[in-house]
């Protein structure tokens, strides 16, 4: 089967031809060897059967007469059969009668006659035969010829290789020459599909030599070349398609990596920026912790404060009250000093801590101005003299200033106001305060509070404007907030100035507020004075009576503003407990000024004002309001509206009567001008 | 059998008996020479058709061929062994042994049977001379015999060729 491995059609019909040839031959001559074989061996045992019979028929007389030498005579006769190697003959009684043997065949015989037979005995062909003479044994003929079966067999199979390699070779030479006829076109196409494999050359065609299975083959080879063309065709499109589009994803996909780096980037800058700020927050978190304590320790603080002067003002009123008769006036006066000293501390506390939350919220408004330094120094000596004589503590605040600093006027004062009786307070008896001016080249004028005090440590300094933190001050006799220097320190940033502080432990400390400077002395500034007169005025000079009418619907304050009327013997006070009775009296006694609340029962302040105004002979009327809501934006929506004045609860007794006078002044203003018209 | 036993022991008890084993290779032969001889088919007549042995001089061995023969044949004839009284006519025998007891008056015998189908046996030493078919001869203490094909033609006898072989002589030759 090797040969249908053979890589060549030439190879596989010429080995096609070659088998089927050989196969053929041995099927022929094994025949003819197998037949001639038989043939030899079937003659050659009839012949010596022959042969035995006739020479016991010959030697028959000899053995009946019992002459051995007409026997051997007999016998010798074979010498004409040279292939009968061997014979003997055997009498009656089976014993060796006589025997023969050619030249160089030893002489081998049985010792006792054996019945017919006829046997291959290795190359020899032995005949035993009985001799019969009247139907009686006479004896027995042995012969042993060769047997020359397998000599033939070499001869025969000699011929038939001889025969197979000259059958063979005709073969082989014939087929050689009669399978191009086959082979040839199937080559043809062979070679030109691989010079189309390795080429490339799809336009090759494979020419046609016969019209038959072959002719077909070339049909259908070419037919499929034009097909592999055109699909080649297809797929070089589609490739250089493909490769376009992987050309495009690896840019893409070079982008995409850029922008995942430059993302990376990004993460990380975020993840150090929310490090960041995730350790501002952390500090934050502290400092607000160490802000909510302090405003714990500050509310237990506050209580403490508010507390104390309202102790005071309710146990002096208590003693007013509880009998007034056995009261000295001296005894009285001293207990009326200490209420109003403890109602005005409250006062002052509630506006710290109301500074401070607007200050805290943002919502605190500042009337900027160019303000004389030395106008405020002065007030601020007027307002913190008693104080410092109270303490008998020397006060030098220098006069002499042509400075002028860009602030409001107001908030100023109250810095400076605030850094003096701390001064005072924290001073040691008997010790000085004293006031520095100076200006540096960066354009600001600085203002020194300079005191002879125990000083600050260190630490002390650190928390200083810290809110709340009154520096271990809190069980102190001091009265305070701990939020004094934090407004101050606030207001100042918000006036675009700035604070500080210098001190030396055992030997006083020195509080620094630095504002704009403006160079130029404006003639546009006119300070305006606050009334630092604390002593109310008992009498006006105006002979006139003239008519109030209070719109209050609280009894207390009621009956304070007319408490303070009854010093005025020029006015008559009406009262109306709310807004509707307050609009009928008002209709019906035309006073010269109205003073109206404005939280009132069923008709507001704000109502009673509108309806006021739009009557033709209330119009005119100076409304002031008196009112607990004392917050800026509500006053200025008031003075917007059209009030003649904003008087904000707790009353200010000088404060309302200034605001009265105005009033009846402009009212004589305006009859004057009526005379006058 | 019994036959070639009996001629095995003449050729070893031939010294020990000489006659005996002389007479019973003798009886042997007669019987033997029967299958080489044709005789024509006149010589068997009546209805009997067996081959008749006549014995002249020699009642010994008439009686060993006698019971011999029994039950024996000669190309398919029975065989029947006679002893020949003096004054017989000869001529109704296929086979005729004279001993050597009447070999004074072999000549007369033998003019007798001249010319007929009769094979004459004889034992005398001019036995062929005198007219006899065959004579046997003791040569080397052992009994061969002699043949005269020509004295058989006389009398239509036909002797087989491989008989002349087997003979000592064979006269006419």
């Amino acid at each position: 089967m090797n040969m249908f491995r053979l890589n060549t059609v030439r190879k596989k019909l010429l080995g096609v031809v070659l088998l089927t040839t050989l196969v053929a031959l041995i099927v022929a001559l094994g025949s003819i060897v197998g037949y001639n074989l038989r043939t030899y061996h079937y003659n050659l045992i009839s012949d010596m059967a022959t042969q035995s019979e006739l020479l016991g028929h010959m030697t028959a007389p000899a053995l009946s007469f019992d002459d051995k030498q007409l026997a051997t005579q007999n016998l010798n006769l074979l010498k004409l059969r040279p292939k009968v190697r061997a014979a003997a003959l055997y009498n009656s009684r089976g014993e060796i009668f006589a025997t023969y043997t050619a030249a160089g065949e030893p002489a081998n015989f049985p010792h006792v006659a054996i019945a017919d037979e006829q046997k291959i005995e290795g190359r020899n062909l032995v005949v035993s035969k009985r001799i019969l003479t009247e139907g009686e044994l006479n004896g027995t003929v042995y012969l042993r010829a060769d047997y020359e079966l397998v000599d033939r067999l070499m001869t025969h199979l000699s011929i038939a290789v001889l025969v197979i390699i000259l059958a063979m070779t005709i073969a082989f030479f014939l087929s050689m020459r009669l399978q191009k006829v086959i082979s040839e076109p199937i080559q043809a196409i062979a070679s030109i599909a691989q010079e189309v494999v390795e080429q490339r050359d799809y336009s090759r065609r494979a020419q046609k030599m016969s019209s038959d299975e072959v002719g077909t083959l070339v049909d259908s080879f070419n037919n499929m070349l034009s097909e592999i063309q055109r699909r080649t065709q297809a797929l070089e499109t589609s490739n250089q398609d493909i490769a376009r589009e992987i050309n495009e994803r690896r840019l893409i996909q070079q982008e995409v990596m850029h922008l995942n780096s430059a993302l990376e980037d990004r993460v990380k800058e975020r993840t150090s920026q929310l490090e960041t700020s995730n350790a501002e927050l952390e500090q934050a978190r502290a400092a607000a912790e160490n802000a909510n304590q302090a405003k714990s320790a500050f509310l237990s603080s506050m209580s403490h404060e508010l507390r104390t002067p309202l102790n005071a003002v309710l146990g002096f009123t208590q003693l007013l009250l509880v009998n007034p008769a056995s009261l000295t006036p001296e005894r009285i006066e001293e207990f009326s000093n200490h209420i109003l000293k403890a109602g005005e501390h409250l006062l002052v506390l509630i506006n710290e801590v109301l500074d401070l939350a607007k200050v805290e919220s943002g919502t605190m408004t500042l009337s900027m101005e160019p303000v004389a330094v030395s106008d405020v120094l002065e007030e601020c000596q007027q307002l913190i003299e008693p104080l410092a004589a109270q303490r008998n503590i020397n006060l030098f605040i220098p006069r002499e200033s042509q400075a002028y600093v860009f602030a409001d006027r107001t908030r100023l004062k109250q810095v400076l106001l605030n850094l003096l009786s701390n001064a005072i307070k924290y001073n040691r008896d008997r010790g000085t305060v004293s006031v520095e001016l100076s200006s540096n080249t960066e354009g600001y004028i600085r203002m020194a509070v300079h005191d002879s005090g125990l000083g600050l440590t260190e630490k002390q300094m650190q928390q200083l404007f810290q809110p709340f933190n009154r520096l271990g001050q809190e069980a102190g006799v001091e009265e305070g907030t701990g939020i004094g220097l934090v407004v101050t320190k606030r207001l100042l940033e918000l006036m675009g100035g700035r604070i500080g502080v210098a001190s030396e432990a055992g030997k006083g400390s020195t509080f620094w507020v630095e504002l704009k400077c403006l160079v130029s002395s404006s003639a546009a500034v006119s300070p305006q004075l606050a009334h630092a007169n604390t002593n109310i005025p008992v009498s006006r000079q105006d002979s006139s009576l003239h008519t109030v009418l209070y719109v209050e619907d609280n009894p207390v304050n009621l009956k304070l503003v007319e408490e303070v009327m009854t010093f005025r013997s020029d006015v008559r006070l009406l009262t109306a407990a709310d807004g509707r009775l307050g609009v009928e009296l008002a209709r019906a006694h035309l006073p010269d000024v109205i003073l109206l609340d404005i939280n009132l029962p069923n008709l507001s302040g704000n109502e009673v004002f509108k309806i006021l105004r739009k009557e033709e002979k209330t119009r005119d009327i100076p409304i002031i309001a008196v009112t607990a809501n004392a917050m800026p934006r509500e006053i200025e929506k008031g003075l917007a509206l059209g009030f003649f004045r904003y008087i904000t609860k707790p009353i200010n007794v000088s404060e309302l009567l200034n605001a009265l006078d105005s009033a009846i002044e402009s009212l004589n203003i305006n009859q004057q001008r009526d005379s006058e018209s | 059998m019994l036959c070639l036993c009996g001629l095995g022991n003449v050729v070893f008890a031939q010294t020990l008996d000489p006659p005996d084993v002389e007479r019973q290779v003798k009886a042997a032969y007669l019987y033997k020479f029967g299958s080489y001889v044709e005789w024509p088919e006149r010589a068997f007549v009546g209805p009997e058709n067996t081959v008749k042995v006549g014995i002249i001089g020699a009642s010994a061995l008439a009686d060993e061929l006698s019971q011999m023969v029994a039950g024996r044949t000669i190309n398919g004839r029975q065989i029947s062994v006679r002893k020949v009284r003096s004054g017989e006519v000869l001529t109704a025998f296929n086979v005729l042994f004279i001993g050597s007891a009447s070999n004074d008056k072999l000549g007369e015998i033998l003019a007798t049977t001249k010319g007929l189908p009769i094979l004459t046996v004889t034992e005398a030493a001019d036995g062929l001379a005198q007219g006899s078919i065959i004579n046997f001869v003791v040569v080397d203490g052992k009994v061969r015999f002699e043949v005269a094909p020509k004295t058989a033609h006389l009398g239509n006898l036909n002797i087989s060729a491989r008989l002349l072989a087997a003979a000592f002589k064979v006269a006419g030759t």
